[in-house]
């Protein structure tokens, strides 16, 4: 297993929020900040006209590849709260 | 390899029932025909045999009809652009988890759960529709209705709506006659000089595609050659 150096801040998932406080934590504070976001590199043109609604949602390629991981949901949950 | 080996199969159409205009992203070349130079058009079919994709285009036309509204599945190209889907990943079912236990009937909230690709469903389908190009209008319609509640017809419905109004890059929505029916403008990076120019007014552009849009000629590879 690699070991990274430590730091102050890791941000799991670099959706809206974990950049927005990312963001906000590196223009505020003098904390050292790691985002882990997994799946393969994505590039501008990865989100510029290559792939329509089509593909991306309809398709799902916009997600980590559902073959090797299912969409994992429990109605059960919700209905038991 | 195998797919290379395979003979075409080619639908051939006469031009006139597919509209005045066509344009076909077929074989990665986009053409444009008009009814008046060529009588009929020869589509390399890449997952269909003809008569499984007159069959197809027979059912989509009834589920999305050419009426006085305007075009329907038929112009649109539906046909070729499930022929496309089922020849590519989406029919192989290759981004699908596929791992047991597989549950043909699993509540509608949690999808599709059973073992068949999209390819498997509609061979199998297609094998009990034979005769259906012949059947009239009130007969196709009342041969859907009884199957109606198949995993077959629901996927043979949302691929029709699709293939009406996907972007044009995927084989369907011919000449944008879908977003052309709805008003959707197509995926428009930006309108904000339109605001101005429009203020005040029912703007309605002419759809762009997303190759239109971005001027990015290169045309996506088909799966077969990837």
């Amino acid at each position: 297993m690699k070991t990274l150096p430590p730091v102050d801040v890791v941000i799991i998932g670099g959706g809206w929020t974990g950049l927005l406080m990312a963001k906000e934590l590196a223009s505020r504070t003098a904390l050292s900040i790691v985002v882990l976001e997994r799946g393969k590199q994505r590039e501008t043109a990865d989100y510029f006209a290559t792939m329509d609604e089509l593909d991306y949602a309809v398709r799902l390629q916009m997600m980590q590849d559902p073959s090797q991981e299912t969409i994992k949901w429990d109605p059960s949950v919700r209905e038991a709260e | 390899m195998l797919c290379a080996m395979r003979r075409r199969e080619f639908l051939t159409l006469s031009a006139a029932s597919v509209g005045g205009m066509l344009v076909c992203s077929l074989d990665r070349k986009v053409c444009r025909l008009s009814a008046q130079a060529t009588k009929s058009v020869r589509i390399p079919l890449r997952f269909f045999t003809e008569s499984e994709a007159l069959v197809i285009a027979a059912a989509a036309a009834r589920i999305f009809p050419s009426d006085e509204t305007g075009p329907g599945a038929r112009e649109a190209g539906v046909v070729i652009y499930i022929d496309r889907q089922l020849a590519g990943p989406w029919g192989r079912d290759l981004h699908r988890y596929t791992h047991e236990p597989f549950e043909d009937n699993a509540p509608a909230e949690f999808g599709y759960q059973g073992k068949a690709t999209p390819q498997q469903i509609y061979r199998e389908a297609l094998k009990k529709l034979k005769g259906f190009t012949e059947l009239t209008a009130s007969e196709q319609d009342k041969r859907l209705k009884e199957i109606e509640s198949t995993v077959f017809f629901s996927l043979l419905r949302r691929n029709t709506i699709e293939g009406m109004f996907c972007d044009p890059i995927h084989g369907g929505n011919v000449d944008m006659l879908g977003w052309q029916l709805i008003g959707f403008p197509g995926p428009q990076m930006s309108n904000y000089a339109d605001v101005d120019q429009h203020f005040g007014e029912a703007f309605r552009p002419k759809p762009a595609s997303l190759q239109q849009v971005t001027e990015v000629n290169d045309i996506r590879l088909s799966e077969d050659e990837r």
